[in-house]
């Protein structure tokens, strides 16, 4: 929004034409020269919300900060990312932001999930009912399409705001309520396309979706739990490794840990992780809201005959390169992805490295020398290994 | 006016043509250029193949792996210990602050808390990792730029800082210094007033690069408003670190994250930048070095007497779980998750690392820009190859 709006774009404009307003270097050098004074934000390089310390501040509220980056501090741009053509992108990640006036505005003219046409049609299916906080009225379903979205974005911005207000509270760390919400926000939305939930209060979450409801959970963290930062995407193999010891450490016999293979299942049952699992593949992914700081771990089971997945990439475009690197290491295809070619392997490679299927060929010819340092001392194997 | 000679007149007319054609080829049809994978502007091998539109990028895309290690399957056949030597290499500059977010995953699962001196000692290494990544920015940023001068002051001033490490851990680049539990060895003695003298050191250099560089009339001319990325942009694509706080978003997880490292201890500030340009990377990154050393001076007053190991086993077995541990490394937001089924090795970690987010932007970014802005904003993005490529 903001690098829209300087369009003197010329060659002259390219210059920094702000000589008086220089006051960067008094500023610095004033908090150089007098630390204490240091976190008085000044003149044109105080950030709106930048200066808090970690000790005299809590984790801010939303701060409405990206609307802020205010055009009147932006020098002009002689890049003009209005003329690269860049308002598709700047559209497609605006919509999530919601809280500030500037923003809510650019959200009210776009299309409001931007995404939805590209959506490949399995995700769709539930996709156009609109998420229902406990604010809004039901009454909202009954409504032709358009108003629909136009009060999902209402509705969207109320949340949201509940959201912020609710925030600003001293969590209580034994029922973890920020995270608890989070995953009835999302349990609601999804209408049954959350299959597990797992808690650790305080510290972090964890939803499985059904593969159906993958683009759809996306969608609505990015647009309804201000989960607009995108972390990660990955996939999990639950394969037990059928190398087993000549690709594991040698030394288990010592230590006394080899009940893998001698459990009753043996090598070939999987055994997934928290959140449970049905399938061998299980895609992982990490959002993160950018002012609450907190993050949502979401997992998908990978139908074993058909390893595929909708594409994120565009809700988050972060999400291109990620989910490249999981075609190419596990042969999880992506559905609706613009350009699903290898990242990092060679064109005609063949394999998918990351499964645990594929032998580390490196350590089929040679055994790993570094064996020996897992060694117990002669006497200190027991002690070790209770 | 004297008559043209014949030969005159052909030169002239020659030219003409010439010029035409020049236009002509530059209406007609575009220009790649392949920048890379062995150019000195791009930190490594990273290749990026651009369009041309004249003088005017149409798209760049970044071509990758040619330092592929597969640090992930590695990890897979190798024990914790082992892998904390792995890890190092990833971004070769801060290597210490790599290790930590593992080893805390790996002390989560293993409900395990390293004692407070080895927390505010792993704090402060982590600081003096940032210090000697990103004083060779602040220097090398000058470098692409074209000016010299300043990254013989940034090499000669990292020097310090490594040596300082190196005194400690006995590691200049790859430290291996860190413990599941807490450290390998304690400080050597005179070592806290010695990295006090070195901050003092590093703070002059952080002016002497303000003078040099950051005030330097061409300098802002290349960087003011050049590679503006909007913050909403910017999350999508997964931006983090000083990156994210120069396009006005106030979020450091040294902060707003929940470790057990010191930072919560000490009295500091999260500096950021609205403009979201070059410029304003660049500015953020060099607070942020003068701020680490603040930082590291208070850790070093407030050092705290005690073991520096927590009591664990001697075979490291990790409970089985899922963690997901991420800090506040110099380039951006780095994690792993790490899932333990109960063996002396992991059985997958997904390492995310900042530069592979940071540079996912570059097509989105160099759409439309000049190609000397290119040089600017890849180095105002700052990206290590081992951090992308893993």
């Amino acid at each position: 929004m903001s690098s829209a709006e300087p369009g003197a774009g010329d060659d002259p404009a390219r210059r920094p034409s702000l000589p008086a307003e220089e006051v960067t270097d008094p500023t610095l050098r004033a908090e150089v020269d007098n630390p204490a004074d240091a976190n008085v934000p000044t003149g044109a390089e105080a950030a709106p919300g930048g200066g808090t310390s970690a000790a005299d501040a809590p984790p801010l509220p939303a701060a409405g900060a990206p609307a802020e980056l205010s055009s009147e501090q932006t020098p002009p741009q002689g890049q003009q990312r209005g003329a690269a053509g860049p308002d598709q992108g700047l559209a497609d990640v605006a919509g999530g932001d919601a809280g500030s006036p500037e923003s809510s505005g650019h959200t009210g003219t776009d299309p409001p999930v931007p995404a939805a046409p590209a959506n490949p049609p399995p995700v769709q299916g539930g996709a156009t009912v609109p998420e229902q906080p406990p604010a809004t009225p039901r009454a909202v379903a009954a409504e032709g399409a358009l108003a629909r979205q136009a009060k999902a974005e209402q509705a969207d911005q109320a949340a949201e705001a509940a959201a912020g207000a609710g925030l600003g509270e001293e969590p209580d760390p034994g029922l973890d309520q920020p995270r608890r919400d989070l995953v009835e926000r999302l349990g609601t939305a999804l209408d049954g396309g959350v299959l597990d939930v797992h808690i650790v209060p305080g510290v972090d979450v964890w939803v499985r979706v059904g593969i159906d409801h993958w683009h759809r959970a996306f969608e609505v963290c990015r647009h309804h739990l201000g989960l607009t930062y995108f972390d990660f995407l990955s996939a999990i193999d639950w394969l037990p490794s059928p190398f087993g010891r000549s690709e594991d450490t040698g030394t288990d016999e010592d230590a006394g840990a080899d009940d893998r293979a001698a459990g009753p299942g043996g090598p070939g049952e999987l055994e997934h992780g928290v959140t449970g699992g049905s399938t061998r593949f299980q895609l992982l992914a990490r959002l993160v809201s950018p002012t609450s700081h907190l993050g949502l771990t979401l997992k998908a089971d990978v139908d074993d005959v058909e390893l595929r997945a909708p594409t994120v990439s565009d809700l988050y475009p972060g999400a291109d390169w990620h989910e490249r690197e999981t075609w190419e290491m596990y042969g999880i295809d992506f559905v609706g992805h613009p350009n699903l070619v290898h990242l990092y392997l060679p064109g005609a490679f063949e394999g998918h490295p990351l499964r645990k299927d594929f032998p580390l060929l490196a350590r089929e010819v040679k055994p790993w020398p570094g064996l020996v340092d897992v060694e117990a001392m002669p006497g200190e194997a027991e002690a070790a290994s209770s | 006016m004297s008559m043209l000679t014949e030969h005159q007149q052909r030169a002239y007319i020659g030219g003409q043509a010439a010029e035409a054609r020049v236009n002509l080829e530059l209406e007609t049809d575009g220009m790649t250029l392949n920048i890379g994978p062995q150019h000195p502007a791009t930190h490594g091998t990273l290749r990026i193949i651009t369009r041309l539109d004249g003088e005017q990028v149409i798209s760049a895309e970044p071509v990758m792996g040619y330092m592929h290690r597969g640090y992930e399957k590695l990890t897979e056949v190798r024990t914790y210990p082992q892998i904390n030597t792995l890890i190092n290499r990833i971004d070769w500059l801060s290597s210490f602050a790599n290790e930590v977010p593992f080893i805390l995953a790996a002390e989560r699962l293993m409900e395990i808390e390293a004692p407070p001196r080895a927390q505010w000692i792993r704090t402060i290494f982590f600081e003096l990792s940032r210090i000697a990544n990103i004083t060779l920015f602040l220097g090398e940023m000058g470098v692409q730029l074209g000016a010299i001068t300043a990254v013989f002051y940034a090499f000669r001033d990292r020097e310090h800082v490594l040596n300082q490490i190196e005194a400690a851990t006995g590691g200049r680049f790859h430290p291996n210094y860190d413990r599941i539990g807490g450290l390998k060895e304690d400080l050597p003695k005179g070592w806290v007033a010695e990295t006090k003298s070195v901050m003092a050191k590093v703070r002059d250099f952080c002016d002497e690069m303000e003078t040099l560089v950051g005030t330097n009339e061409i300098f802002e001319t290349r960087t003011r408003g050049i590679g503006v990325i909007p913050v909403e942009v910017a999350l999508g694509y997964g931006l983090s670190g000083a990156n994210i706080r120069a396009s006005g978003l106030d979020w450091d997880l040294r902060r707003d994250s929940d470790t057990p490292l010191a930072w919560k201890e000490v009295d500091w500030k999260v500096w950021t930048h609205p403009d979201g340009d070059s410029f304003a990377r660049y500015w953020v990154r060099l607070q942020e070095t003068r701020e680490a050393t603040l930082i590291v001076d208070q850790l070093l007053d407030g050092l705290p007497a005690g073991p520096i190991m927590a009591k664990v086993p001697r075979i490291i077995k990790v409970p089985p779980g899922e963690a997901w541990v991420a800090t506040e490394n110099p380039l951006g937001e780095m994690g792993y998750y790490l899932v333990s089924k109960g063996d002396l090795g992991p059985f997958r970690v997904k390492i995310r690392t900042p530069s592979f987010n940071n540079i996912s932007i570059v097509p989105w970014v160099l759409k439309g820009v000049y190609v000397p802005d290119v040089i600017t904003i890849l180095a105002s993005l700052y990206f290590i190859l081992g951090d992308i490529d893993r």
